[in-house]
């Protein structure tokens, strides 16, 4: 969980915001603000296009039950685990009369710094099978650096050890229904599962352990059907934790070249404060994308940018705004406009050539199809 | 190059949404039955709203209080079943038994058809996800269900099955059409909203569709809502679980739930006044030809469905791996026979087919009625395409006009083709000097396999067969 | 010849044999996974004809194209052993029907058979009907792309079953979107065969043909990329046995010398890997297009004496019909057919991968499915796709693409769906198999100007 108060320009790469770079990191100007640190859910807040932020609360408390009830958290803070070992027990023959559970978040707090001095201890204890190791561990804390920010990664998920190796569990609100989960929330679940798995990996191969002994068949509990009984599904993530291995590769490199010899981050400037107003603000973030460029399409819904960009590429008729097959169609052609005026005939140059021979074609048959009317 | 990217062009250049198709793909009912909801959160089988009617002067509207609570939720639910349930059974009552042609299958036919309409397809999917969660409760012990609920959940259950089949006309989801009849400069994914498609369509005077449709799209439609309608539904919600103490009593509910009702009412409204506005404007085109002979498959599957429930049956909540394999070549049939129909109905549709070469136009030059192939009769034309074709000799193909017949590929020529008639009775036959349009796509079902063998067989025995249907309230009742 | 490898496969061969025979007595099933141009038509008709006179036989694949091929092969092994072929209803063998061949139309005519063939629709329809004798196995051609739907209604004819097949090519689809909501549901009538056999009885034995006698040893390396790495494979033919050849001929035009040497190169590595300048592009790019023509028709241009040799046949000249040009979409098969006719050129195979599947040539030239794409999907990632358009071939594969498709797979691969009950990753993976194997072509890289 982010700290709350993050200080903008800061933003650490929290899990949300990992996957949000994956989602955008194509585009120059999400990256740019990824690596200066600022916040895309938030930096155009208060100009007419900042989006609502954040999720319903509903669906916060909704996460929060369900997590509370596979711990059997009494409410302040002390779980008894009872449903989680139930479904380890059934589902993956995990059968430890007394299992030893560690708490960290109990135990430790919001210090992460201790948390995940204590994680990489237990992770050693696990790994090397000491005597009264942990099985589970509830609250670990992982590191790593990315982006030269240190971030800490939370796991509300667990590590245990069954059949030899660590699992990691992931604990996530949306229903199973009928053997079915959606889709994108899955895969978004996996994902944030794989970067677990590879964390733990890291730490692993950082103290000399075999990172081999994390299972990269990710423990997935989810409510099953319309009540909130857990359901436990196991999902092999290898893909994953290999493209998450590339996420953390690239975010480095990921730095703009222009902006960042300056030494000033240039999405100060679009935030708020220092009397700027929602039109400065919103002329700065124009002019970052006319400098280092961006990267409009259908995968922009969900970044922060998204209505800026859009309205940008309308003003310049880009034909990314229509869509991916628009685009794929009108390859070689600048604009829609243009693309409107060679539909009608106007010679094309010869990079326009092909396009615009099919954008004829294709008038010609409307045309004709007006004309011959209805059967 | 497509159509659509042509007319995404000119709806950029133009500032309004294009006409994609000349007539109405989808026979509309005058007074279809309306539903629109609200959800909470991203609860997945609740609304916190629900609204209906069939007359666009007038919604109806259930508020459940707080929707997690079960008890308040159906009470709602059930409001909505009073009105649903004589319209949606109505037809029913006219069932009668025939017997196809040549002795052949025995099924139910009824006369009339109901019609849902809703405003998108994720309001489908939530009214579905409520349907099998209520369709199986149990109707005894301490929590009985009424019946009327879980009729209405085996409805909502099946309705949401049956939309994913292409063409079909039980459920209008007023997204699909609108976006299947007229195209925008949005993208795939913007294209999914009605109130930014309609806002193309029909933007204000002076004001490009862009801008329109950015503007109307900012309120989300239902069933999801945003963080900030949340927002301001969540201290309403906090005062009526405060004011009710837990009780779930009607006469302590009901007198507060008006402030939840003044939240949610216009939302709803905007949401059937978009849908019913959308509905109006296709209903103004003609309708196209096969539009009403989809109709058969819809009467056959309404039937069989609520004989299903009239005889007290409940279905599997998952399928078998038989009907699994019959529901896919349903879906594929199905889809590719709404693409032909849709392209002989209308030249317009026409247009994508011609551009894939799977169709040719031109010229009718010649036409020679009493042409033989060795001693059978098989009427001859020749048309002047203009333009080399990619058909072959041999190939079958439709003439638009008729389309159940069929027509060969006698000779290709450089920019002419000469085709023959296989059914030489078929009349009438093209006329020399007018435009012919003739295509490989069929609107016939492509000849496929009958009903697999309920009985798996002996290499699909040992996967887990379909649980038995079952409540899946089991965590909520424990 | 590669002694050692062609006794290793025959040996696995032998082994799944005697596990068909033992199947024979008891029923269940055999798996017997080849890779491309893996012998497998080689191993299905000795299967047939070692148990021709032993058991009633029913063999199926799912195409037509398919089916003709293994009736030729089959009536060539033992020419006159009584064979049924059930056509399907437009289906006609290409070919005059070979002595033994009895054509049943309609499929009651059957009636008596030994050895059956026909494609698996086919069977379903005619058994179903009751126009079809039960078997004692029924063998599965080219079984990965037999969905496990097709299969559930032809399973009941015999209760023993032999499922050959490649798992490198294209999985089977549903033209229905809407099929996707039973994606990775036990019901699932669009998984392979081989899964739901395997997932039901994981007791079935299941062979590797470690060898490929389609692709010699200079086409193996970038097939490799296509199979994991535990499925361990030879080439039958090691390089140097067969040869594909260009006579000399002097050429003024330079584009005309740039195609020849395209050409000579290809044959003598049996790769090229040509890159048009970097941009994106239409789906049917013309530039691409007109190359692929160009070079077909360089090929096959009278003053160039192309002529192939190999270990079954002496030299001879490259006719049409042993070349292939491969797309991904049927608006590039338009597009490419056209540029043909222009030139004059008949009788090349020119189609998209899908239906090239399981079928082989001297030389193909594949358009890289990436090719000119702004950007990567599931569909153009697809490994089966890649796979089957670059392994059809027996001399040299020339693979046409853009300079700037490389360069997709540099940033991260988007992370797309997921399906509960379905661990593997098409986009994901699809992404390293298209890494692998550029990196595996880099060597036979030749960038051209437009």
């Amino acid at each position: 969980m982010t700290p709350p108060a993050q200080r903008q320009g800061a933003a650490a790469p929290t899990v949300a915001r990992l996957a949000g770079f994956a989602n955008h990191g194509h585009c120059p100007t999400a990256s740019l603000a990824f690596v200066e640190g600022y916040d895309l859910d938030r930096v155009l807040q208060g100009t007419v296009y900042g989006d609502p932020f954040g999720q319903s609360q509903f669906m916060f408390e909704r996460g929060r039950m369900f997590e509370r009830l596979v711990k059997q958290d009494a409410g302040d803070g002390h779980c008894r685990y009872g449903p989680l070992l139930e479904l380890l027990r059934d589902r993956l023959g995990f059968d430890t009369p007394e299992a030893r559970i560690v708490n960290l978040r109990q135990e430790l707090g919001s210090d992460m710094e201790a948390r995940a001095r204590r994680t990489r201890l237990l992770l050693h204890e696990m790994a090397e099978g000491r005597e009264g190791f942990a099985n589970i561990i509830d609250g670990a804390v992982l590191q790593a650096t990315v982006a030269g920010h240190p971030a800490n990664y939370e796991t509300d998920g667990l590590a245990f050890r069954l059949g030899g190796s660590l699992r990691v569990i992931e604990v996530k609100s949306f229903a199973v229904v009928d053997g079915k989960a959606d889709p994108t929330a899955l895969a978004a679940a996996l994902d944030q599962g794989a970067l677990y798995i590879h964390l733990v990996q890291l730490a692993l191969e950082a103290e000399g352990l075999d990172p081999g002994l994390v299972s990269e068949d990710l423990v997935l509990i989810t409510p099953r059907n319309v009540g909130l009984s857990p359901t436990l599904h196991e999902h092999g993530v290898t893909a994953r934790i290999e493209r998450i291995r590339r996420l953390l590769e690239a975010v480095p490199n990921a730095t703009p070249g222009p902006s960042n010899g300056s030494g000033t981050a240039r999405f100060a400037a679009v935030t708020r404060g220092h009397g700027r107003n929602a039109e400065q603000r919103i002329d700065a973030a124009l002019s970052i994308c006319d400098d280092i460029g961006n990267a409009y399409g259908p995968a922009c819904q969900g970044c922060g940018l998204y209505r800026l960009c859009r309205d940008r590429a309308f003003r310049l008729g880009s034909p990314e705004l229509a869509g991916e097959r628009v685009a794929r169609e009108l390859v070689g052609v600048a604009s829609l406009d243009r693309a409107a005026e060679l539909a009608r005939g106007d010679l094309p140059t010869p990079m326009e050539a092909p396009a615009a021979a099919a954008l004829r074609r294709t008038a010609d048959l409307h045309e004709e199809a007006l004309t011959r009317g209805l059967p | 190059m497509s159509l659509s990217t042509l007319l995404s062009v000119r709806a950029h250049e133009r500032g309004r949404a294009q006409r994609s198709a000349l007539c109405c793909h989808r026979l509309l009912r005058p007074d279809p039955f309306l539903v629109c909801l609200f959800g909470l959160g991203a609860e997945p089988f609740s609304a916190a709203a629900i609204g209906w009617g069939r007359d666009e002067r007038r919604l109806e509207v259930a508020v459940a209080g707080d929707p997690r609570e079960r008890r308040l939720l159906f009470p709602a639910l059930e409001e909505l079943a009073e009105d649903f349930l004589p319209y949606f059974e109505g037809p029913f009552e006219s069932v009668e038994e025939v017997t196809g042609p040549q002795g052949g299958n025995r099924h139910l036919e009824v006369n009339e058809l109901p019609q849902i309409l809703v405003p998108n397809r994720e309001t489908l999917l939530l009214l579905g996800l409520i349907g099998r969660r209520v369709r199986y409760l149990p109707t005894d012990g301490p929590t009985p269900a009424s019946e009327e609920l879980i009729r209405l959940g085996a409805h909502l259950d099946f309705l949401r099955r049956h939309a994913a089949l292409p063409g079909q006309q039980l459920v209008v989801i007023a997204s699909d059409l609108v976006a299947d009849h007229w195209q925008t400069s949005l993208n795939e994914w913007e294209a999914l909203s009605l109130p930014a498609l309609d806002a193309f369509v029909e933007p204000p005077a002076g004001v490009h569709g862009h801008d329109a449709s950015a503007e109307a799209d900012r309120e989300p439609l239902g069933p999801r809502p945003d963080a900030e309608q949340d927002k301001a539904a969540a201290p309403l919600i906090k005062a009526l679980n405060e004011g009710r103490a837990k009780s779930v009593e009607r006469d302590v509910v009901e007198p507060l739930l008006a402030p939840l009702e003044r939240h949610y009412r216009p939302k709803l409204e905007r949401a059937a006044e978009i849908s019913w506005r959308s509905l109006r404007r296709e209903a103004g085109y003609p309708s196209a030809r096969h539009a009403a002979r989809r109709e058969q498959e819809d009467r056959e599957a309404y039937a069989w469905h609520m004989n299903m429930v009239s005889e007290g049956l409940r279905r599997r909540s998952r399928l078998t791996q038989a009907q699994a394999i019959r529901r896919v070549g349903d879906l594929e049939r199905a889809g590719q026979r709404v693409v032909a129909q849709e392209a002989v109905d209308d030249p317009l549709r026409m247009v994508e087919v011609l551009l894939s070469e799977q169709a040719v136009l031109g010229t009718v030059t010649s036409v020679d009625p009493t042409h033989k192939v060795g001693r059978k009769s098989r009427p001859l034309v020749e048309v002047s395409l203009g333009r080399p074709t990619m058909l072959e000799q041999g190939e079958t193909v439709h003439w638009d006009r008729l389309p159940d017949k069929d027509w060969e590929v006698a000779a290709v020529h450089p920019d002419a083709i000469e085709l023959v008639l296989l059914n030489p009775r078929a009349k009438p036959l093209p006329e020399v000097d007018s435009i012919a349009c003739f295509t490989t796509l069929s609107v016939e079902d492509e000849h496929f396999l009958g009903t697999p063998s309920r009985t798996p067989p002996w290499t699909h025995v040992g996967s887990s067969e379909p649980e038995q249907p079952s409540s899946i309230e089991e965590a909520e009742a424990a | 010849m590669n002694v050692e490898a062609i006794a290793a496969a025959e040996k696995v061969a032998g082994e799944a044999r005697e596990d068909v025979r033992s199947r024979l007595a008891e029923g269940g099933g055999v798996v017997v996974e080849a890779i491309a141009g893996g012998g497998k038509s080689t191993f299905v008709v000795d299967t047939v004809d070692e148990l021709a006179d032993d058991a009633r036989l029913v063999v199926a694949a799912p195409t037509n194209e398919q089916v003709y091929a293994l009736v030729r092969a089959i009536a060539d092994k033992r020419p006159g052993l009584p064979l049924h072929y059930v056509p399907s209803k437009t289906a006609e063998l290409p070919f005059p029907v070979p002595p033994g061949v009895v054509v049943c139309r309609p499929a009651s005519e059957s009636r008596g058979y030994r050895i059956l063939v026909a494609t698996l629709h086919k069977v379903a329809d005619a058994f179903a009907r009751n126009d079809l004798e039960e078997a004692d196995l029924l063998l599965i051609d080219e079984a990965f792309q037999a969905n496990s739907g097709i299969y559930y209604q032809v399973a009941e004819i015999a209760p023993a079953h032999l499922l050959v097949g490649d798992a490198g090519q294209i999985d089977p689809f549903s033209t229905a979107p809407g099929a996707a909501e039973l994606r990775g549901l036990a019901e699932d009538p669009i998984r392979t065969s081989v899964e739901v056999l395997l997932e039901n009885h994981p007791e079935t034995p299941r062979h590797r043909l470690p060898i490929t006698r389609r692709l010699d040893a200079r086409a193996v390396p970038p097939a490799r990329s296509f199979y994991s790495s535990d499925h361990e494979f030879e080439a039958a033919v090691p390089a140097g046995v067969r040869n594909l050849e260009f006579a000399t001929r002097l050429q003024h035009d330079s584009r005309q010398r740039e195609l020849d040497g395209i050409l000579r190169s290809a044959a003598s590595s049996g790769w090229a890997h040509i890159e048009l300048p970097a941009a994106p592009a239409l789906p049917s790019d013309p530039e691409l297009v007109e190359l692929a023509a160009d070079l077909v028709a360089t090929a096959l241009a009278s003053n160039m004496h192309a002529t192939v040799e190999c270990e079954r046949h002496g030299r001879r000249a490259l006719g049409p019909d042993r070349i292939a040009v491969g797309a991904s979409h049927r608006e590039q098969v338009r597009a490419l057919r056209r540029a043909m006719a222009e030139r004059g050129i008949e009788g090349v195979n020119v189609d998209t991968a899908n239906r090239l599947q399981g079928l082989e040539f001297d030389l193909v030239f594949a358009l890289h499915p990436l090719a000119g794409l702004p950007k990567a999907d599931t569909f153009h990632l697809e490994s089966g796709r890649l796979c089957v358009l670059t392994t059809r071939h027996r001399q040299a594969c020339i693979v046409l693409g853009r300079a700037s498709d490389r360069g997709l797979l540099d940033g991260l691969p988007p992370s797309g769906e997921a399906y509960l009950g379905r661990d593997d990753e098409p986009l994901l993976e699809g992404w390293e198999t298209h890494q692998r194997f550029f990196e595996a072509l880099a060597p036979h890289r030749i960038q051209i100007a437009a």
